[in-house]
């Protein structure tokens, strides 16, 4: 067989490298395990929330599967953060689980260009010119030019809970064993994480009278600028007690966390409930989100109580929470354990400086969620289509101002990672250019210039941009006469807009009668591009003198010849091969003596 | 050329005579060139153990006469001020025979520093962090002890120490507003009273700061104090008694300082510039006019003045229009009332004055002659010349224009922040502001990094679900 790209892996991140590729004009070929659950959600059977929530409106800017597939199957919207600034709103959907992989599957299985192959690959040969043969399991082989590796949690994959360890990266599937001596042989440093998952119970053995219900909500747009469904099912917030927590301390013995048993680090983040009641103490109660796994399904997953500790004692303290007096457990919580691959050993195009022509996305990366592996799924996908058809379409890469997949990215190949790596808009230096409603007009220009979506996309796009700059520009030349409100005459109203106090809509108390846009996009674009004008200008200003520093190429410089740096500073460049300068000043323990230091080294070799 | 790890020398201390001169030489050559050129008293090659003095002879290129007797000390690297290898060689004399020596060490293939190289590569190696480097620059700059003692205390870190508990307090501010944006289901709302409380807190800080570096430039300049007053009245004992020396000539005939002198004292550790005029009421012709006049000219663009009257005549008009004019215009003046000592009744003029100066400026009686009242005028002096010495002694002091512009836009980004929790709460915007606070006293300390906010919130909040 043969292919220009072959993807490793059906999840997220390889769905989307997959497609991406098939946009680009590559002929591909995807790898699963199994050919009937591609984009299988793992763990909560939710897309979005908030920063995450960016980075799917991010792919539908690149023209990605996933906010299609979550606004068809999707059971519940809900708007995170809708009562601070738009740049920090976060859109989250319920979304049905065995729906979404049904969908997903159906989607890669008819799309033309793609195939789908089911197997295991257990070795990569790299031939002379670029060319690679990846062996499968039972013994056949598929050539190509490009590979995206997209394993996910598989690699070296074991699962816990209590005294229980049984291979696999996921409940019911096996583990990938041989694909990481390849990649140890090539000089890969791999690393260890974990994470987890809650017990999954039985929707009608709860008794929700007990809990406080949380249902969804309209009047939003939704990830491909649509209404949210009418119908939507509720979720619910129950609460764990002192009992609960009496009933894990007393089986601490009993985790293997706790036992040492896994040496993979976990997410800080999203701790299980064990690691909430240890390290939390003095707090007598935490959230459980009762999340409900589809419009038809009998299930619902506990968000909130990941946990790996034994059978019997998830069943004990279950029953201890309020409303859970009869819960049927259909799944108990388990803890996942898997290799992962240094991305400080990645480009920002997500192509490994190790082998030329293999691209890392997903999980593999050391990241966690869907959107995450989406996210760079996609950029992998594109690159490594790019690579295999020659080149010539250039390169995707998201500047950390342009998107929150730059920003993940960036933060990846520079910082590396030590727990599973989550998207949080704080990462963002530029917050507050960045909203999931620009995410259009930051990112599509970028993929539209390398054949990633069509022109019908584009066209949409720039209509857009007209439509805001335009009514930006009715503002400013709208001044205010004998308006009702007699402090803000002779204001503009982009000057009115400005003010914290003020909204679009209310701009029509402003001037009676007045004609405004009704396009919701529109709206808040222009609300945000006229509030935070100012504070824009300034991370302008701040970008201008980043950008200086990126010019800095950093190409080929041996860190040993360079004085001025030292031994633990040269390992660190080393190990990271920075790509310029400001990745360079942005990797950890790095002193600013020892960037200035680079920079002579540069200029003098330039000069020499 | 080699641009870091070269070595090079220098004297280390000031030119000009002085008992007793160092040289520097610092570098990986260090020891190889000192071993080419000192022969220990005790005779063979020297075994140079770190941080041992040696007592020997430094040596001629030609002939090998003995330029110097000395003593050398080795201090490998990193434990030396540069974190290079460095010998110190202290020498005769401050001038001559320090750069001898120089001279002859810099034959033997070392370059000679340049102004400030020292520092700079302590910098460079990590010996030292922004502030400290920033202290060594104005250490070698000013003149007077207090503004040396301030600079000190900045190469011991104590500026630096402050701006850390500073951005500290910014970080943990930051985290409990990052945490509301991405976490506020598990958090719960923004305390916005406690968190504009807190900025407030810190803008006072951060004014304070400010404020230590006008008194800080105050105390590296000095400050003028000039002494004027009808011809006559003493001014000149009094600045022949505050110098401690007879300075100026002092006789009984009316006008005997012609031009005004000036001469540097030293008062609460602080530089001032004592100036004596000649006085009001001199004929305005010739000489005298023009010492006059450069008295007159002298005098408007004062800030600091002592103005004296003489209790042995009655209230002069002239002396309340001045004194007034002084009050007017800003002045810092502090009014003596001279020859109390052989006055008839020093009381009544000194009631005089009082009732006939508005404002009720007070009149510091003294002689200045026997000493009476000096006392009471000296520590008004010490008050008016700016700092008093127990402030100065604690306080922490901003000693560059670098970290002075650096901190006004970290005041002004504190007070944008509480605009943006009051009256429209916008917490992005607000969040946006702390960063660029946390940044900014990162820029401070020239140092970078990013971790700490979110390190922050993990270990004070239970996040997650």
């Amino acid at each position: 067989m043969e292919c220009d790209v072959l993807v490793i892996g059906g999840g997220h991140a390889g769905c989307e490298a997959a497609l991406a590729g098939v946009r680009m004009g590559a002929q591909v070929t995807l790898v699963s395990m199994a050919d009937d659950n591609l984009g299988r959600m793992s763990c909560n059977p939710a897309v979005g929330g908030i920063s995450k929530g960016h980075l799917v409106y991010e792919i539908e800017a690149l023209g990605g599967a996933m906010p299609c597939i979550t606004d068809r199957v999707a059971i519940q919207y809900r708007m995170l953060n809708r009562r601070k600034g738009s740049v920090v709103w976060g859109l989250r959907a319920q979304v049905d689980r065995m729906a979404y992989e049904r969908e997903m599957t159906a989607f890669i299985k008819q799309t033309m260009g793609l195939e789908v192959v089911a197997g295991e690959v257990v070795d990569i040969e790299l031939g002379g010119g670029g060319r690679k043969r990846a062996i499968l399991d039972g013994g056949s082989s598929i050539d190509c030019r490009a590979i995206v590796l997209a394993t996910g949690t598989f690699l070296n994959a074991l699962m816990y809970r209590g005294d229980e360890v049984w291979e696999g990266g996921r409940v019911g599937e096996g583990a990938s064993q041989q694909l990481v001596n390849f990649l140890s042989e090539q000089g890969f440093r791999i690393g260890r994480l974990k994470t987890g998952t809650p017990p999954r119970v039985k929707r009608d053995s709860l008794d929700y009278s007990r809990m406080k219900p949380q249902p969804g909500e309209t009047g939003m747009l939704t990830f491909t600028f649509g209404k949210p469904v009418k119908e939507q099912i509720d979720c619910y917030l129950a609460n764990t007690n002192e009992q609960v927590h009496e009933i894990i301390k007393g089986n601490l013995d009993r985790s293997p966390l706790y036992q040492g048993k896994i040496e993979g680090v976990g997410p800080r983040y999203c701790p299980s409930i064990e690691d909430k009641v240890v390290r939390f103490g003095d707090k007598s109660s935490h959230q459980i989100f009762v999340e409900p796994e589809g419009r038809e399904s009998d299930l619902c997953y506990l968000n909130g109580i990941s946990s790996s500790l034994p059978q019997d004692v998830q069943d004990r303290y279950l029953r201890k929470i309020p409303g859970f007096e009869e819960a049927e457990v259909t799944l108990y919580g388990y803890a996942v354990e898997y290799d992962f691959c240094d991305p400080r050993q990645l480009r920002s195009t997500l192509e490994s400086m190790v082998v030329e022509g293999l691209y890392f996305a997903g999980q593999i990366n050391g990241t966690s969620g869907y959107e995450e592996a989406g996210a760079q799924g996609l950029v992998a996908g594109a690159n490594a289509a790019s690579n295999a058809l020659g080149g010539k379409r250039g390169e995707l890469r998201i500047g950390r101002e342009e998107g929150y997949t730059g920003v993940m990215i960036d933060d990846l190949v520079v910082k590396g990672t030590e727990e599973p790596y989550r998207m949080f808009t704080s990462r963002a230096e530029y917050r507050l250019g960045l909203s999931q409603y620009s995410a259009r007009l930051r990112l599509t220009g970028k993929a539209y210039q390398m054949g990633l979506v069509d022109g019908g996309r584009m066209d949409e796009v720039r209509g857009l941009e007209e439509r805001v700059s335009g009514e930006i520009r009715r503002l400013r030349e709208t001044r205010i006469k004998g308006s009702d409100e007699e402090q803000l005459q002779g204001y503009s109203l982009e000057e009115v807009l400005r003010r914290p106090q003020y909204n679009y809509s209310d701009l029509r108390g402003v001037i009676q009668g007045i004609n405004l846009s009704e396009d919701p996009l529109v709206q808040i674009l222009v609300e945000e591009e006229v509030k935070y004008a100012g504070y824009r200008k300034r991370m302008e200003r701040e970008l201008d003198k980043l950008k200086e520093m990126e010019r800095e190429r950093i190409d080929g410089v041996d860190f040993y010849q360079v004085e001025g740096i030292s031994t633990e500073g040269r390992e660190k460049l080393k190990g990271v091969q920075p790509e310029n300068l400001r990745q360079a000043a942005e990797i950890p323990g790095i002193r600013p003596s020892e960037i200035m230091a680079l920079m002579i080294h540069m200029k003098h070799r330039r000069n020499a | 050329m080699s641009y870091i790890s070269d070595t090079i020398v220098a004297t280390a201390t000031p030119p000009g005579r002085g008992g007793l001169g160092v040289v520097r030489i610092s570098g990986p050559q260090a020891l190889s060139v000192v071993h080419k050129l000192f022969r220990p008293l005790s005779g063979g090659e020297c075994p140079f153990e770190p941080r041992r003095l040696y007592l020997g002879d430094i040596l001629s290129g030609k002939g090998g006469e003995v330029l110097d007797r000395v003593m050398a000390v080795y201090m490998p690297a990193p434990a030396s001020y540069t974190r290079e290898d460095v010998v110190e060689i202290s020498c005769h004399g401050g001038g001559a025979v320090a750069n001898l020596i120089v001279e002859r060490i810099m034959e033997l293939g070392v370059r000679h520093a340049e102004a400030g190289e020292f520092t700079r590569r302590a910098f460079l190696n990590g010996a030292m962090d922004i502030t400290m480097a920033e202290a060594v620059a104005e250490l070698s700059k000013v003149g007077s002890p207090l503004g040396a003692s301030i600079a000190a205390a900045n190469l011991k870190g104590e500026l630096s120490g402050k701006l850390r508990e500073l951005k500290d307090s910014a970080v943990i501010l930051r985290a409990e507003v990052e945490a509301r944006i991405e976490f506020e289901e598990n958090v719960g709302k923004l305390d916005r009273e406690g968190t504009y409380g807190k900025l407030d807190e810190l803008a006072s800080e951060i004014e304070e700061l400010l404020g230590s570096y006008r008194t800080y430039r105050l105390l590296r300049r000095g400050v003028e104090v000039i002494i004027c007053g009808r011809v006559n009245v003493g001014k000149t004992t009094l600045f022949n008694r505050l110098l401690g020396s007879e300075r100026g000539l002092v006789d009984r005939t009316a006008g005997t300082t012609r031009d005004w002198i000036a001469e540097e004292i030293e008062i609460g550790g602080v530089r001032v510039r004592l100036v004596d005029t000649a006085g009001f009421g001199l004929a305005l012709r010739g000489l005298d006019g023009r010492a006059v006049a450069r008295s007159e000219e002298l005098l408007g663009e004062a800030e600091r003045i002592v103005y004296m009257l003489d209790a042995t005549g009655g209230v002069c008009k002239e002396d309340v229009v001045r004194i007034e004019e002084n009050i007017n215009r800003g002045v810092e003046q502090i009014v003596v009332l001279n020859k109390v000592d052989i006055a008839k009744d020093y009381q009544k003029v000194l009631a005089e004055y009082s009732n006939n100066i508005k404002d009720g400026v007070k009149i510091i009686p003294i002689s200045a002659k026997s000493g009476q009242g000096m006392e009471e005028f000296n520590s008004a002096l010490a008050d008016m010349v700016g700092i008093s010495t127990k402030e100065g002694a604690d306080r922490i002091f901003v000693n560059t224009r670098r970290q002075y512009r650096l901190l006004r836009q970290i005041a002004e980004d504190v007070t944008s922040a509480k605009g943006e929790i009051k009256p429209v709460e916008r917490i992005e915007v607000l969040a946006y502001l702390l960063t660029n606070i946390q940044e900014g006293f990162e820029q401070l300390l020239g140092e970078r990094y990013d971790e700490d906010m979110l390190e922050e919130i993990f270990t004070n909040f239970c996040i997650g679900k």
